[in-house]
């Protein structure tokens, strides 16, 4: 032992152990610290030093946890990250890089992926999966309505989301939905976190342009923010359903009307009303020049005309009849490139595609089943696995999980050539 | 009491284990008298003591538990805490306004056997409400009440320790990725605040052990009380049982209903209570809900604030006589479907 570590030991003795937790970590099974050393506790720290816990946190090295971590740096965990750097998760990611995963096209700009499962959009050549064409920009995304099929081809339960009501999937790959008690969020590969707890029950719900949550609880329409923030942006509509327009306003349904709510000022405008029937669900067409509206107590789907400023132009109308049985309830409004509709509806306990030229029939029959019906239609985005030629649906009968609905045919706003379409 | 500040420091005073040691040596083991533990003892003292579990001696205790206020008025509160462990997780968390929301308040009906009928009654103003405003009785409307911060919020005697600052906006807190048994079953929890709006507050609960409902389905059947059980707690009588129903899940139905019961592992919800409940209209799939909790409150000039430990647990529920049908479902045999109110009868 040299002098100088002899003096170390003596001092060590002298001391004995701090009596501060400020420059030690602790193995405590809860608590966290914000000493400079990190720790392995359950809860998170913001210490410079990465954890190894269930949550993740912000500093600047990279963690491992289940959770991914916004670092500039990449992670290995099982959720995608939207770092510059590739990943070699199991989902796919959007950073520049190519990445070598095994499920899920990438959306990077830069160069081809060798996933076995799904086509890219890459910029540049030809990738080596082995099912389907690519839409590398070479051959250009296209898809003929004539194609489309009549009925769903399948269904899968999405492990580890959670929905009531309403669902939302953020840029990142993440979906958000309620357990009834809590906000969860969960990625495709069904690693979930509980993102806020207490919300209960919601109605449904998007993502508004700089990533907060707009979401229809109780009697109010709510904002939560990436941190968990809260804030009421308007009271007192009793809504339902709620979309967000290309004119990044909300679109509300339910109570008495059509809505259009500003998210900053909260501020309201009564649209338009369904004469006989009560509002509850609302979609835009795939130009923007129709609001499509279903409802409670009626199998009519209704629409009216917008205009530029997505303005009713004249009076909503019954657009299609028999879209589901009795007094239907439709939960939900989705519209696909070719102009397709689709409505769940309680009642008939099925999934109703409605054409463009109105023609209604059954598109999946959630009926021999309790728990089965999908409360809700909110298509993939092609980010981190949800298809955009997917509806993703909350099951309130079956847990508050979620089932991915294949569709077959791309959502509206998908940004392709259609041949054949409306 | 010693045992009790020598249990809060060694939670707290992680860097100073050596002195809890000193201290624990120095005054060696606790007399088998009177003790203010929270957990439960078995001893024949014939003095009672002041734990938080009830304990098996002949004369009535002072447990913490009983003298927990409980639950607050839904038509007095503005918010609370709750410590909840889920089958999958727990959390903690909470919010508390400036005032009383009144679209929350439901008018009560009917009130029989530790049972409520309330019914659910939708403010309306005509013009709609401006930004910051909500919709009053009269149909007036009022200033939204104000999500409080209340400085930091400490809660103790969990498996983890918790402490949470207001998350803006909205200054709700919460504390997420706990232990999922993050309740030790008969332990003391006190939630305390420092700074913040109001001078600091306490509130106090007890650890509850997950509910296991002794079956998996509800049957209801018209003018006829329904029996429920399940297993009693293993860690005293501390806890009650909130029994709900969610019968509504489209939101139709004016009415709700919940009982507080005994957690004695039996209660039974009237028929009265369950009959117009029903009868107000059922939507979607009913579900039941049975939930082991402690409640505590307080109130001042602003409203009342309460904290709930809970754990709960869903159930089935079939409601005999409803059935929902339509042109294409058939009703099963014996029954035929009414298409006009979409029931089989």
């Amino acid at each position: 032992m040299s002098y100088r570590l002899f003096l170390l030991f003596l001092f060590a003795l002298t001391v004995g152990c701090p009596s501060s937790g400020l420059l030690r970590d602790d193995d405590d099974s809860a608590a966290n610290d914000d000493d400079a050393v990190d720790d392995d506790d359950a809860v998170d720290d913001d210490d410079a030093v990465d954890d190894d816990d269930a949550v993740d946190d912000d500093d600047a090295v990279d963690d491992d946890d289940a959770v991914d971590d916004d670092d500039a740096a990449d992670d290995d965990d099982a959720v995608d990250d939207d770092d510059a750097v590739d990943d070699d998760d199991a989902v796919d990611d959007d950073d520049a890089a190519d990445d070598d995963d095994s499920a899920g096209d990438d959306d990077d700009s830069a160069g081809d992926d060798d996933d076995s499962a799904g086509d890219d959009d890459d910029s540049s050549g030809d990738d080596d999966d082995s099912s389907g064409d690519d839409d590398d920009s070479s051959s250009g995304l296209v898809y003929d309505c004539d194609t489309a099929p009549t009925v769903s081809p399948g269904e899968t339960p999405i492990p580890g989301a959670r929905g009531y009501h309403g669902l939302a999937i953020d840029q990142g790959g993440i979906i958000v939905g309620s357990d009834g008690s809590s906000l969860i969020k969960s990625n495709y590969a069904g690693n979930w976190n509980v993102f806020v707890p207490g919300f209960g029950g919601t109605q449904q719900m998007t993502y508004l342009p700089n990533g907060d949550l707009a979401i229809v609880a109780g009697f109010n329409v709510a904002r939560v923010t990436q941190s968990g923030g809260q804030s009421v942006i308007v009271s007192s509509l009793n809504l339902y359903g709620l979309i967000l327009g290309p004119d990044q306003m909300l679109y509300g349904a339910g109570g008495t009307g059509i809505y259009r709510i500003d998210p900053n000022t909260g501020v309201s405008s009564f649209l338009f009303t369904t004469p006989s029937d009560s509002p509850h669900a609302i979609g835009f067409n795939e130009d923007y020049t129709k609001m499509y509206v279903g409802v409670i107590g009626a199998s009519n789907l209704w629409a009216v005309d917008l205009d530029a400023s997505l303005n009713p132009v004249g009076a909503a109308t019954v657009f299609a009849t028999g879209v589901g049985s009795g007094s239907a309830w439709h939960d939900g409004v989705a519209v696909d490139a070719c102009g397709n509709i689709y409505v769940p509806d309680f009642w008939s306990s099925q999934l109703w595609r409605i054409t463009p030229a109105g023609v209604s029939t059954v598109y999946a029959d959630w009926s021999a089943g309790v728990g089965g019906y999908g409360h809700g239609a909110v298509w993939g985005n092609d980010i981190g696995g949800w298809s955009s030629e997917n509806i993703y649906v909350p099951l309130p009968y079956n847990g508050n999980t979620v089932k991915e609905v294949e569709i077959g045919v791309p959502r509206a706003d998908w940004g392709g050539t259609v041949i054949n379409g409306p | 009491m010693w045992e009790e500040s020598l249990r809060r420091c060694a939670t707290r005073c992680r860097g100073s284990w050596w002195l809890l040691v000193v201290v624990a040596l120095g005054l060696g083991c606790p007399s088998r008298g009177d003790d203010d533990d929270a957990a439960d003892d078995d001893d024949s003292a014939t003095v009672d003591d002041d734990d938080a579990v009830d304990d098996d001696d002949s004369g009535d205790d002072d447990d913490s538990a009983s003298a927990l206020a409980g639950a607050c008025d839904q038509s007095m509160r503005i918010g609370g805490f709750v410590v909840e462990s889920l089958p999958e997780y727990s959390v903690v968390q909470g919010q508390v306004l400036d005032g009383v929301v009144p679209g929350n308040v439901l008018e009560p009906l009917l009130a029989e056997g530790g049972c409520q009928l309330l019914r659910r009654n939708n403010p309306f103003c005509d013009p709609g409400c401006d930004p910051g405003f909500t919709c009053d009785w009269d149909g007036s409307c009022i200033p939204y009440p104000a999500a409080l911060d209340l400085g930091v919020v400490t809660v103790d005697g969990l498996a983890a320790e918790v402490s949470m600052e207001p998350v803006q906006p909205g200054n709700n807190y919460f504390a997420v990725g706990l232990p999922l048994e993050l309740m030790l079953a008969g332990q003391e929890v006190t939630l305390e605040t420092t700074g913040g709006a109001w001078d600091p507050i306490a509130l106090r609960g007890v650890g509850v052990e997950p509910l296991v409902p002794a079956d998996e389905d509800w049957v209801v059947e018209e003018g006829e009380p329904l029996a429920l059980s399940w297993t009693p707690p293993t860690s005293g009588a501390a806890s009650e049982v909130l029994v709900s129903l969610n019968i509504d899940q489209h939101g139709v139905s004016p009415a709700t209903m919940f009982c507080i019961l005994p957690d004695t592992g039996e209660g039974e919800i009237p028929a009265s209570v369950l009959d117009g409940l029903f009868g107000a209209g059922v939507s979607g799939f009913p579900t039941g809900q049975l939930t082991r909790r402690t409640a505590d409150s307080l109130t001042n000039e602003f409203g009342c604030v309460d904290f709930l430990a809970r754990s709960p647990r869903t159930v089935g529920v079939d409601v005999v006589g409803y059935i929902p049908c339509d042109a294409m479902t058939p009703c099963p045999k014996g029954l035929e479907c009414n298409l006009a109110i979409g029931l089989c009868l």
